[in-house]
Formats: structure tokens, C-alpha cells, sequence
């Protein structure tokens, strides 16, 4: 029969591919997570910055009329700076009617003899005044520019569009404390389960007249390598699932911004690194302050 | 009681405890530079605590303990290694490593006491290998000495730092008695350079043999054949 050799594994050395599995598998748990906070925050930009107000302007305005309102309201800080500029679109009541026009497919100017729309410019709103308060000084302002007509807005909408946002984030900010909590128990029982099998190379150190740090030194480097091993993986696999979402869903790249999926990646990276740091740590303490009987 | 100063090791008024159990009560003894100790007494009698006690594994709640210069009782955690550097221990539950040559054990227990300069290392490698009477097992693995020469291998790890006393528990035990023999004139040896030995054994015709001052341990005390006769036969 043939005699399998093994390799004698080398006292000190602990079981590295299961102990860089489990981590990977926890932090892959807190990316995945990470992930859908990312999307989920870049959505509710989305539709935080489609939050708009509509400025209804008098009739016979002149165009420089027009534009000196549009400039006065592009440069108010409540007033959201997309990447294309400010933003404040111009709808011209003849704009407003042709569109009317095509939608409902009835020419209204027909009998009523003239266009009854206003002059129009929807303004969106920065999400940092899109609270119902800011809005109502922000309608008042508005309105009391010289040329507007009315100011109106879909109230309850946003309100309940804001409502619902401080909900899902506290409830995400909720999850991922737990996730992350999770993530550090799992992680550090199995840093403690596989230096077990070490306390007594620990002990024989200390026998023979080892310092703590000479002994923990070591541990606490392979432990960060093994972190940052399972960081690594875990953003590889991370990347791939991404890569082969982007394929399946329409539109999911756009929700992704790259910037912040860095910072996710550079975090489980750390999470993994310091987590495996601080709970060899921890774990050699504990031997190091053990008796021989309590060892055993 | 009055204490030499050439001491290694003075007990004075010390209790041992194993858990939270008292096993020795009360006891005062001293041990000299360059003396050789004998320790018995039954199982259980209380000598590997005490042992355990003098190199710092177990705490001293009461009496003193002044052992190389440093005090047991209430010593630093980071105090302890620089004990230890002072002292040799050759314990039962100390092996040797076996995923490395002789040399890579001997050069492991350097590097983990601060040694640095690779050629001073090279040369005290051969010195203590030398002083246990083996030339030439530098490079051999653990599991292709005899069980004589492990032991051998044991004590030169253990006098790497030139210690003022060596504790020793059962150093012979597994051994047969040809090469026990061997072990203990090795012990002498040593002891003859001026490095003191306190060894507890069972072995009481070693003891017979080889006469030195026994410690014994026994109903929590430690009797002194210094002081008091008692019979060896006794020791089990």
C-alpha cells in the first residue's frame, strides 16, 4: 500500500488557508453588505437631487427679466450645482403648451384662443435644504422676487421621500453596527481556536526567558498578513460579483460611484488587517498570563 | 533566620500553593552558589509547585523568595524573562522543538534572550554542545538523537545563558539507568563548574550514590537533611 508522506508542519506555524477562508468569508459577509449601502446611497442622491421646485413666472416678463431671476435663484446655496451647472431649467410657456400638447394629443390653445401657461423654471433643490422648514422659507424667498408668480412644490412627496430616507439609514446604520460586530466575533474566535494549538510553543518561549514582545511579534505579523490575505480576497471576489451584476442589471454602474466603493475596499482591506492584529493580540496575552495547569 | 550572601536561592517563611489549596506551609531554605539540592517527596507532595514557584509560574501569595537576585514575590510580568535568563529550567513538559535541528533549537533560545551577533551564537552553540558531550550533533534532527542525548540536548539549551542554577524535575525519568547515570555525572559536572542544582527526583538510589543535601517534602514542610536526619528510604 502505498504510504502518503506529509510534510511536518512547522511548530508556530497555524493552520493559514482554513484561518484566511474564515475570514474572507466574514468580511465577505460585510462587503456584500457594504456594497448595497453604496448603491443604496447613491440612489437615494438620485432621488434626493430630482427633488424640484417649480417657479412660476408672470406673464409679459421680458428675456432679461427671465434671466436675471433664473441667475438670482442659480446662485442661491439651496439651489443644487449639478455637474452640467446650476440646477435651474427654463420652460417657456410655448415649450410648456407643445409638450401639453403632445401628451394629452388636444390643441386646448385652439379654444381657449390663447396659452394660459406660464413661463417656468424648475429648480432642484440641494438635499441639504430639502427638509419640509428649509423648503417653506425657501418657497417664501422665491416668491417674493420681483416676476414670480407663484412657487410650487409637491409637499408631501418629499416629505415622505425624507422620511423614508432617515428610515432605511438608520435601519442600514443599525444592520451594518451588527454585521460589523459579527464580523469581529467570528473572526477573533477563530484567531483564538487555531493559537490554541500554540500555547505551549508560547510556554516554552517564556521558559526560556523570552520577552513578550519577542514572543507576540511574530503572531501579530503573520495574523496582519492572513488579514490582509482575506482583505484581498474578499475584495477580489467582491469585484467579480460587481463585474458580473453590471452584466445582468441595466443602469447598476450608474449607481456606483467608484471613489466610494475604493474607500469600502480600502476598509475591509483594514477591518481584516487590524481584526486579526488585535485579536492575536489578545489571544497571546491571555496565554502568556496562563500557569502550566491552566494551559492544560 | 539569617541568609548567606552568596545565596542563589532563599525561601523564608513561603507558602506554595497548587490552585487555591495550601501544599507547603511555612517553609525556610536556602541554597548556596555552586550547591547541588536534591528535592522528594510523593507525588503530589508539592515539589513541582514549588519549583513551578521559584521560576515564576506560580504566584508567592505569602513569605519571600529571592531567587538570582530577583524577588518572587510581587515580581513584574516583565521582570520575569530576565529571571529566567538567570536560572535553567529542564522540565517534563519542556521538549525539546522537533521541526528543527539541535542548532536551530539552540539559536531559537539565543535569539528569544537577545542575542544578536551570529558568530557569538555559532561559537556558544559549540561551547554548551561541547560541555554535554556532544560534539557533534549540531545539525541532526531531535528524532535521531537517543533519548540520553535529547536529555543532553535539554540541559546545554538550558545553560545557554551560563545560569546561576539550574531546576530540574525528574531530569532522569525516562531513561534507562546506564544513561541516567551519564545524566546525572553530567549534572555534577556542571554543578563542579560552580552552577548550583536543585533537582527533584524519585530516585532514591541515585541519592544513595551520589550524596548530596536532600530536601524533602513532606505533611506540607520541607525537611532539610542539613539540618535534621530523616530516612531516604521513605522517599517513594
Amino acid at each position: 500500500m502505498e504510504q502518503k508522506t506529509r510534510k511536518k508542519r512547522k511548530l508556530g506555524s497555524y493552520p493559514f488557508i482554513s484561518v484566511t477562508i474564515s475570514i474572507t468569508l466574514a468580511l465577505l459577509v460585510m462587503g456584500i453588505f457594504g456594497l448595497l449601502v453604496v448603491h443604496a446611497k447613491k440612489l437615494t442622491l438620485n432621488i434626493q437631487e430630482s427633488i424640484e421646485i417649480q417657479v412660476f413666472l408672470n406673464n409679459q416678463l421680458t428675456n432679461t427679466e427671465i434671466t436675471r431671476i433664473n441667475r438670482s435663484i442659480s446662485s442661491k446655496p439651496y439651489t443644487l450645482n449639478k455637474e452640467e451647472g446650476p440646477g435651474v431649467k427654463f420652460i417657456s410657456k410655448d415649450e410648456a403648451s407643445k409638450q401639453f400638447i403632445k401628451e394629452t394629443g388636444e390643441d386646448f390653445t385652439e379654444f381657449l384662443g390663447d396659452n394660459p401657461l406660464r413661463d417656468l423654471l424648475v429648480v432642484n433643490i440641494a438635499p441639504e435644504y430639502q427638509a419640509a422648514d428649509s423648503l417653506k422659507w425657501i418657497t417664501k424667498e422665491i416668491q417674493s422676487m420681483n416676476g414670480v408668480y407663484e412657487v410650487a412644490y409637491v409637499e408631501s412627496l418629499i416629505e415622505s421621500i425624507n422620511d423614508n430616507i432617515t428610515k432605511i439609514g438608520l435601519i442600514m446604520l443599525g444592520f451594518f453596527i451588527l454585521l460589523l460586530i459579527v464580523v469581529v466575533i467570528l473572526i477573533n474566535n477563530t484567531i483564538k481556536l487555531a493559537l490554541f494549538s500554540q500555547r505551549f510553543l508560547i510556554r516554552s518561549m517564556q521558559l526560556v526567558g523570552a520577552k513578550g514582545s519577542f514572543i507576540r511579534g511574530p503572531f501579530l505579523k503573520r495574523a496582519a498578513f492572513y488579514g490582509l490575505v482575506a482583505g484581498t480576497a474578499t475584495c477580489i471576489i467582491l469585484v467579480s460579483i460587481l463585474y458580473y451584476a453590471n452584466q445582468r442589471i441595466e443602469d447598476l454602474e450608474k449607481l456606483q460611484d467608484h471613489s466610494q466603493l475604493a474607500i469600502l475596499f480600502v476598509s475591509i482591506i483594514l477591518v481584516g488587517i487590524l481584526v486579526g492584529y488585535f485579536s492575536t493580540y489578545r489571544a497571546i496575552r491571555k496565554y502568556l498570563g496562563m500557569s502550566l495547569d491552566e494551559l492544560y | 533566620m539569617t541568609f548567606s550572601e552568596d545565596a542563589v536561592v532563599k525561601v523564608s517563611n513561603a507558602n506554595i500553593f497548587q490552585d487555591n489549596s495550601t501544599v507547603l506551609s511555612g517553609i525556610d531554605f536556602e541554597i548556596e552558589k555552586g550547591e547541588f539540592v536534591y528535592l522528594v517527596g510523593r507525588t503530589g507532595s508539592g515539589k513541582s509547585s514549588l519549583l513551578k514557584t521559584l521560576y515564576a509560574d506560580l504566584p508567592l501569595r505569602l513569605g519571600n523568595i529571592r531567587v538570582a537576585g530577583y524577588n518572587i514575590r510581587g515580581i513584574k510580568p516583565n521582570e520575569v524573562p530576565f529571571l529566567r535568563r538567570k536560572i535553567g529550567i529542564i522540565f517534563q513538559d519542556f521538549e525539546l522543538f522537533y521541526d528543527r535541528s539541535v542548532a536551530d533549537n539552540m539559536f531559537f533560545v539565543m535569539k528569544a534572550t537577545g542575542w544578536r551577533d551570529k558568530a557569538k551564537m555559532k561559537n556558544r552553540l559549540a561551547e554548551v554542545l561541547m560541555r554535554v558531550g556532544l560534539g557533534a550533533v549540531s545539525s541532526k534532527m531531535p528524532h535521531q538523537l537517543s533519548g540520553g542525548e535529547q536529555q543532553r540536548v535539554v540541559i546545554a539549551r538550558a545553560l545557554i545563558n551560563e545560569p546561576q542554577i539550574l531546576f530540574a524535575d525528574e531530569p532522569t525519568g525516562n531513561l534507562d539507568p546506564d544513561v541516567s547515570e551519564g545524566i546525572m555525572n553530567l549534572f555534577f559536572e556542571i554543578n563542579n563548574s560552580g552552577t548550583a542544582v536543585l533537582m527533584a527526583t524519585h530516585n532514591h538510589n541515585f541519592i544513595k550514590k551520589f550524596p548530596h543535601r536532600v530536601l524533602k517534602c513532606e505533611n506540607g514542610k520541607i525537611l532539610d537533611s542539613s539540618k535534621q536526619k530523616f530516612e531516604l528510604s521513605e522517599i517513594s
